[in-house]
């Protein structure tokens, strides 16, 4: 094998060890090529030699500026003049190599200046760190919420890959803060009393350990949204993506357009706003006008397991997903301008797992009832006049006026509303668990073993509709 | 020494000799070859130094980007970086005086 790589990590608060890292396996025959994400080292097989490495930072890029290619080939031809072979550039640290022994003028010559160039990649570092920082807790906060409380949570791959994702950057974000804050501490205190510079290697284990996690989680990532819409023919997965393309694109051409450019300071910032607005205005029709041709081109449903889903009907909007918990489902939705019909079907990872994903179903439709009667209920609480359109939940006129009496009155309506509306039924249905979630019966969620069943705007009062349901049920998966 | 009404801080040993080297257009591997001959090799200013100087220079508005030559760029003081410069001559002047006056 010609070549080999490792995981390891270089970055400004630690790169002289990296120097005696690359030395010692030129030594052993491995001379560096590649460092890509500061992580993933690449060696290619030579003759062991002794070699002495020289890393050297120069900032190349700022939030309004970026060096050009000829800059960075004026400083690599320069350092070669004095006797320095060019290696391999990883973000803002240059590698260096010449022959041990070899006479040439050092690539950094004064211990300050050093620091004050590290210490302006190390604050720009941190004010990228302090943005992202909340961006995470948000994020966690959010994931975390939707894979515990939601049926989306469940069985939305991406939503759980979040679940993976956000932690990890969020630790690697506060080592970082903490890492480089403590670098820069440290040796500014140094280069005021004249000593030399510190580098640690305090956090290398754990930081590599979680950047590789990230970078391979981002991999993930990628591999599932390409299955998702290759396979899987997620549509909405592939249209929600165009907002990022479009800003990605759009941040691409501020980044190696405008950056380099040769312009004052106002200037930038003037075009990093119109590129912010320019994002925004492109972005949001797009979304629209996508959705639109996605509803357009996906009426082909015939061939989908249980998931044909109207009583009468065989078209609709299919979705399929995977994802860890979930690792087949399927969600149709059939419109008329009467009504809409909707199917979800989902095979989970264990049983325990239906079981809850049951019971996210009964808790979202507990959160619709409070959503639509919450308001009548505290008003007729306030006002102890009965609401009629409660009679509609199952709360009578009655039961409301005994409730109103009554301490803890409201819970305990609240508590026959639920009960009213969301039914158990297994034996009628031959499962493991049956539930009508409204007190019409129109909306059904069966759990048989691993499987778990949603019909919306089914009557099943009507044993046409009761029998259809059945015959989904026996129907194969695949 | 104040520039623009701030207080600046002494400026290092290769700041000063790069300004010095800048009051005649130069590019960078010029402005190592001219503080190596004109301090006689006592100061030496490598490229990572010299670059990242130069990159803060010219984002201060104390040096400017005069033209550019096949992958070399040349740069030369501006008013700035001349009054930067002066300042901090009369500064290592005024040290040397007090020197002089506390020699035996």
């Amino acid at each position: 094998m010609n070549w080999k790589w490792e995981i390891n990590y270089l970055n400004i608060n630690n790169y002289p060890y990296m120097e005696e890292h690359f030395e010692s396996m030129a030594k052993k025959g491995w001379m560096i090529r590649k460092v890509m994400g500061g992580v993933f080292f690449i060696y290619e097989k030579i003759c062991p030699k002794s070699l002495e490495f020289s890393i050297t930072p120069y900032e190349m890029e700022t939030l309004f500026t970026k060096k050009t290619k000829e800059e960075l080939e004026e400083f690599h031809s320069v350092s070669e003049r004095v006797g320095w072979e060019f290696v391999l550039k990883s973000f803002d640290l240059h590698v260096y190599v010449k022959e041990k022994g070899k006479k040439t003028v050092p690539l950094t010559t004064d211990e300050e200046e050093e620091f004050q160039n590290l210490e302006m990649i190390a604050k720009r570092y941190l004010k990228g760190q302090y943005v992202l920082l909340p961006i995470l807790l948000l994020s966690n906060w959010f994931a975390f919420g939707l894979i515990l409380n939601s049926v989306e949570g469940f069985k939305n791959g991406m939503i759980q890959w979040m679940g993976f994702f956000f932690p990890i950057a969020l630790i690697l974000s506060l080592l970082h803060i903490v890492d480089l804050r403590h670098f820069v501490k440290v040796n500014r205190e140094n280069v005021k009393q004249g000593k030399s510079l510190e580098f640690s290697k305090k956090y290398q284990k754990i930081s590599q350990l979680l950047m590789s996690l990230c970078y391979l989680l981002l991999l993930v990532m990628i591999l599932y949204i390409l299955y998702s819409i290759l396979v899987l023919k997620n549509g909405v997965l592939a249209v929600s993506l165009l907002p990022l393309l479009i800003g990605l694109s759009m941040g691409m051409i501020y980044r190696n357009v405008i950056k380099p450019w040769r312009k004052n300071l106002l200037f930038k910032k003037g075009a990093l706003v119109l590129t912010f607005i320019l994002t925004i205005v492109l972005t949001l029709p797009t979304s629209f006008i996508a959705f639109d041709v996605l509803l357009g081109n996906h009426r082909e449903l015939n061939a989908k397991p249980c998931g044909s889903s109207t009583i009468d009907r065989e078209e609709g909007v299919l979705r399929r997903n995977r994802s860890l918990l979930v690792p087949v489902s399927y969600e149709t939705v059939c419109e008329s301008k009467k009504e809409t019909i909707r199917t979800e079907y989902a095979k989970t990872l264990t049983e325990k797992t239906g079981e809850k994903l049951v019971v996210l179903y009964v808790k979202k439709e507990k959160e619709v009832l409070i959503g639509q009667y919450a308001p009548l209920v505290e008003k007729s609480f306030k006002t102890g006049i009965y609401e009629p359109s409660l009679q509609e939940v199952g709360l009578t006129k009655e039961a409301f006026e005994e409730y109103l009496m009554q301490e803890h009155g409201k819970e305990k309506a609240w508590e026959r509303i639920y009960n009213e509306s969301i039914t158990e039924d297994s034996a009628n249905w031959d499962v493991d668990e049956a539930y009508y979630l409204r007190k019409e019966k129109d909306v059904l969620v069966l759990r048989r073993g691993r499987e778990v069943f949603y019909f919306e705007g089914v009557d099943c009062t009507k044993p046409h509709d009761v029998d259809k349901v059945k015959e989904i049920l026996q129907r194969d998966e695949s | 020494m104040k520039e623009g009404g701030r207080l600046m801080k002494p400026l290092t040993q290769p700041m000063f000799y790069v300004l010095l080297s800048l009051r005649e257009k130069r590019h960078g591997y010029e402005i190592m070859q001219f503080v190596e001959e004109l301090t006689q090799g006592r100061v030496v200013i490598g490229p990572g130094t010299l670059y990242a100087l130069l990159s803060r220079f010219e984002k201060d508005g104390q040096i400017d980007l005069v033209r550019k030559e096949q992958n070399k760029r040349v740069y030369q003081l501006t008013e700035r970086g001349e009054k930067l410069l002066n300042g901090e001559i009369h500064r290592l002047e005024e040290m040397l005086e007090d020197a002089k006056r506390c020699e035996r």
